[in-house]
């Protein structure tokens, strides 16, 4: 029964939305957890009118979930829903919408918390009506439910074991403990009926300083706000939020100083802001980065210098990941960052890395000659390498790494390169493919080193080891080493050109994702039969395969640009995601 | 080993007064083709025994939507070069062509020139190879023997390029003899040799076969008692014309198709009826199919079933839309990857097939697919109860044991299991338990 209670808040958290404001002024101070909404219903609005949902019961996996039985049973409560309401469940959602919507969990984490729902409806008429046709069912449960009216205008519902809710005028709350939600209820009554008292007594969320820290960061009117004081979650799962070590390397150093930042604040936040034609999702979460250990400081931009790369300016970028960060820092306190049972592989590591680069000391020989950024890109590729295509038709990549010490890293990584081919080409004997043979040329006064082939591979099945004819060059301080000879000119093109902001740096970007809809859907669709087979292994149909492919194509071809990045700032870090599309 | 059949075991079998029942049709299509479907059978049962055999051993036109499906899937594997599309391809052929006898003497073929892509690693090759095979499947083996020994994928597998006139590699000449026509104790390892030096030159370039004159050996040699300046096609046809040839090929018929060990009189029935076709396969199978030995008692229920047998039949028979690729990695996890055979002696199957690890893993597969839509949809279990009136837990169990097993269900397991079905709260859930004990069955591991 609680359960259910929590899920019916929940679903009415869902279905109703408010004025302008922050709803977290509803609910009483001292949250472990919240959730406000805001003006849902325009979001309501625009998800009808784009006809998404009509849309995506048209395609396959839409077919299929209107056969499961599991869904057929939530149809039947939506129709007995919409009989009762006397309104299509949108209609329902998108009338009570307009105000402010608050949910908050209170106690403690190993105790059984307690919720509190706080609404105030915007369309009055609509709230009228859906008291009314909420009485005969309170008639209904006489016995399991009490009715009262403590102040005017105010009806109380009290549920036996499960909490109480208190409908007003044009509000709602509900509660698991009655206390706490009479706190509320009474507040919002006193506001109802102009008694100004009990206000003064009431302390809410919003002005606690912890949620404010977060609350100031999220984005400009927000349709979703998300608090978590994890400062009240420290004592229930002891002195640390997450363990001090990792067993992940690549974790490690991807999201272990974002954790650690997260784990250290008194808070963390979240707000999800709409608008026509793009969205922004950040979390933030206050605190110093001074205070982190050495480790997990190299994993953000140290204060004052500059951040990620931005991509270099090539046309027909597909999309790329760019980072920045203090790899031998980390790599030299990995111990202090890491499980014992990760540290093996690192040795491992090292000795396969003996094979290519033989004599050199990844730490000392190589993470010294790197500098802190490593920008890898995608963009179309160009197979003039050969005499035909591959079967499987990859774009091009290139990883452009900085260097610290430009002359030396280049003599190093052409020595990775020029080892690699070798081995690479024992293989390809091995396996009666064309080998590669080592050359360069000028481009731009910049020389490019690049693997060709004597007799150019000729068929449209090539293998999918035809995709790369690695090819690599210095420019400035950066060392490009891209998949084709034509993408590593591109680049150099892009970090040569007179008034390139190429060199740049973004502000305190640790790491910036970025990819484009139309481009991506355009590299895909070079492959659309291998994505059509992939229905059909499936279990699909040819035509129903075609058309899932061509879902996929249309909704990349929409979404114009997804970008997430962290940042840091002197108040703390920030996960943004942001989108935008047609 | 089985009783003979008296007064020739290839003569056609009298259906009797009973006539041809569901069970024989059921019978029959789960040897020829990989399990069946409740329409299948009714279809079979409906279109009588010689036009069913017609219908499988003809050549039937392939579904403009099955063509494109399969070529769709055939690319992916040439584009990707990988195995699992390999499987995949073949799979969706095993499980929707038009021609599924055609599909299980490829898979024959398959596994009697066993070739396995973990060496060839070319999914061209190995493509060819078996279309190569799907080619002859119920065609002329004297020919695809001909053709295997210049087939690339066989010369890489079995190092042609290696076989060298001063140095000559036996690995082919042995298998020819060995695996491929003649079996042990049919030839000497002088006769290998001797072959040995047949095939020397026969090689591989650029993807194609390619006769290296300069590293063949041209001089004489004698080969199964036959003395001359053989090549490569020569000695192939003194394999062919060994007595032992022809029984070799009757006994991989009768042991995919009737019996797991035929008796010597069985065997040279076959064999007979294989020389006679000049080793045409399609009217040695037709009649094989026909036979009063294929429809005795003692065959029904007789092999084991091999993972594709049991996977792909229970997909026939109970999924709607199979996906090809769990399916593929359930072959593999029970003993049988398509175009990975373990040796090159291929999979040997029969008792070998169950063992305490793979039955686990076959009882894992019962509960998957009745339970989870893992391998693919089950059919509308609703449907089927209507449309076959299984109003009763009796009617269901009786439809289900008939439609999956190939022997009469036992009498106290049949009133188990009725049982068991009657404290269903719903027929969609009483079938999908039922389904879910049949397919556990002991007796559901046998075809």
């Amino acid at each position: 029964m609680r359960r259910l209670f929590v899920s019916l808040c929940t679903v009415c958290l869902i279905t109703m939305a408010c004025r302008a404001g922050d709803p977290a002024e509803m609910l009483p101070t001292g949250a472990i957890a919240s959730i406000q909404l805001n003006n849902l219903a325009s979001l309501i609005d625009r998800v009808e009118k784009a006809g998404l949902i009509e849309a995506f019961y048209s395609t396959p996996q839409g077919i299929e979930l209107l056969k499961r039985p599991d869904f057929k049973k939530a149809l039947a409560v939506k129709a007995i829903v919409e009989q009762q309401t006397g309104m299509p469940v949108l209609e329902l959602a998108k009338t009570l919408a307009g105000g402010e919507v608050a949910l908050g969990m209170y106690g403690k984490l190993a105790a059984q918390p307690e919720f509190i729902l706080a609404a105030r409806i915007k369309n009055r008429d609509q709230w009228d009506q859906f008291r009314k046709r909420l009485q005969p069912f309170l008639d209904l449960a006489e016995g399991q439910v009490s009715l009262s009216s403590p102040a005017k205008g105010v009806t109380l519902v009290s549920i036996q074991k499960v909490g109480s809710i208190a409908l007003g005028n044009d509000w709602l709350v509900a509660g698991t403990q009655a206390a706490a939600a009479q706190s509320v209820w009474q507040r919002l009554a006193n506001d109802q009926n102009g008694i100004d008292a009990a206000k003064n007594t009431f302390k809410a969320l919003a002005a606690d300083p912890d949620y404010q820290s977060v609350r100031k960061q999220s984005g400009d009117q927000p349709v979703i706000t998300a608090y978590l004081a994890t400062k009240a979650l420290k004592g229930p799962l002891g002195n640390r939020l997450i363990p001090s070590k990792m067993d992940n390397p690549l974790a490690s150093l991807w999201f272990g100083g974002l954790v650690e930042m997260a784990a250290r604040s008194p808070a963390v936040g979240a707000s999800l802001t709409v608008r026509d034609n793009d969205f922004d999702l950040r979390v933030v979460a206050p605190g110093e980065l001074g205070k982190l250990d050495a480790g997990r400081r190299a994993l953000f931009p140290p204060d004052g210098k500059p951040g990620t790369i931005p991509f270099p300016a090539i046309p027909t970028l597909i999309g790329g990941i760019s980072f920045d960060r203090d790899i031998a820092t980390w790599y030299t306190n990995r111990e202090q960052l890491l499980e014992s049972n990760a540290l093996p592989g690192f040795d491992q590591f090292e000795t396969g890395l003996a094979n290519i680069l033989p004599g050199k000391d990844f730490a000392k020989d190589v993470l010294s000659v790197l500098g802190r950024g490593i920008t890898v890109v995608a963009a179309p590729q160009d197979y003039s390498h050969l005499d035909g295509t591959p079967g499987v038709k990859l774009p091009g990549f290139a990883v452009i790494i900085d260097l610290a010490k430009p002359k030396e890293g280049a003599n190093l990584l052409n020595l990775f390169l020029q080892t690699l081919s070798a081995i690479l080409n024992i293989e390809a004997g091995q396996q009666g493919r064309q080998p590669w043979v080592m050359t360069s040329e000028t481009h731009q006064g910049v020389q490019v080193t690049f693997a060709d082939y004597l007799n150019k591979p000729k068929g449209k099945d090539l293998p999918v080891v035809n995709n790369f004819t690695p090819a690599a060059a210095l420019v400035g301080n950066k060392y490009l080493l891209c998949s084709s000879k034509g993408l590593c000119k591109q680049l150099i093109d892009a970090y040569t050109k007179p008034g390139s902001d190429a060199s740049t740096p973004q502000p305190a970007k640790a790491e910036d994702w970025a990819v484009s809809g139309p481009r991506l859907a355009d590299a895909l669709m070079l492959n659309r039969g291998l994505l059509e087979a992939g229905g059909i292994k499936n279990g699909r149909t040819e035509q129903q395969a075609k058309e899932e492919v061509q879902v996929l194509e249309n909704a990349l071809r929409k979404v114009e640009k997804v970008r997430l990045g962290s940042l840091s700032h002197p108040w703390g870090i920030e996960v943004r995601l942001e989108g935008s599309w047609k | 080993m089985i009783p003979t059949v008296s007064a020739g075991p290839l003569a056609p079998h009298d259906f009797g007064p009973a006539g041809w029942s569901p069970a024989d049709a059921a019978h029959l299509l789960r040897r020829a083709q990989y399990g069946a479907s409740a329409l299948d059978i009714n279809r079979a049962h409906k279109a009588g025994p010689l036009a069913t055999l017609e219908r499988l051993c003809v050549p039937q036109p392939e579904e403009p939507q099955f063509e494109r499906e399969s070529a769709l899937l055939r690319q992916t594997a040439l584009d990707t070069g990988s195995t699992t599309n390999l499987q995949a391809w073949w799979l969706h052929r095993m499980l929707h062509s038009a021609n599924p006898l055609v599909e299980k003497m490829t898979f024959l073929w398959h596994n009697l020139f066993a070739t396995s892509n973990d060496k060839v690693k070319d999914a061209a090759l190995m493509l060819a190879q078996n279309d190569l095979f799907r080619a002859q499947a119920l065609g002329d083996y004297a020919r695809l023997l001909h053709q295997i020994a210049r087939d690339p994928a066989m010369l890489i597998w079995l190092d042609g390029n290696a076989n060298r006139r001063r140095h000559p590699n036996e690995n082919f000449a042995r298998e020819v003899m060995e695996l491929f026509s003649l079996g042990v104790g049919n030839y000497t390892e002088k006769d290998i040799q001797e072959a040995a030096r047949c095939f020397t030159g026969w090689h591989m370039r650029d993807g194609e076969f390619w006769f290296n004159d300069i590293q063949h050996d041209t001089g004489s040699k004698t080969v199964l008692g036959s003395t001359g300046k053989f090549d490569g096609d020569a000695v192939i046809d003194i394999c062919l014309n060994q007595p032992a040839c022809p029984r070799f090929i009757a006994i991989r018929l009768l042991k995919t198709f009737v019996i797991p060990e035929p008796d010597s009189k069985t065997i040279q029935a076959v064999a007979d009826s294989i020389t006679k076709n000049k080793f045409i396969l399609r009217p040695v199978l037709r009649e094989l199919l026909a036979s009063r030995l294929f429809f005795s008692p003692q065959t029904r229920a007789a092999i084991i079933k091999s993972p594709l047998d049991l996977v792909l039949g229970t997909q026939r028979a109970l999924v709607s839309a199979p996906k090809l690729e769990p399916t593929a990695k359930c072959l593999d996890d029970l003993g049988q990857a398509l175009f990975m055979p373990p040796t090159v002696k291929g999979w040997e199957g029969g008792r070998l097939w169950i063992s305490s690890t793979t039955y686990l893993l076959r009882a894992n597969f019962a509960t998957e697919i009745s339970t989870q839509p893992k391998y693919g949809p089950l059919i509308d279990l609703d449907a089927q109860s209507s449309q076959h009136q299984l109003d009763t837990p009796a009617q269901a169990v009786d439809h289900y044991a008939r439609l999956l097993l190939a022997a009469e269900l036992d009498a106290k397991l049949k009133t188990r299991l009725v049982s068991l079905a009657s404290s269903a709260d719903s027929p969609g859930n009483r079938d999908r338990g039922l389904l879910h004990l049949l397919l556990a069955l002991p007796e559901y591991q046998l075809m």
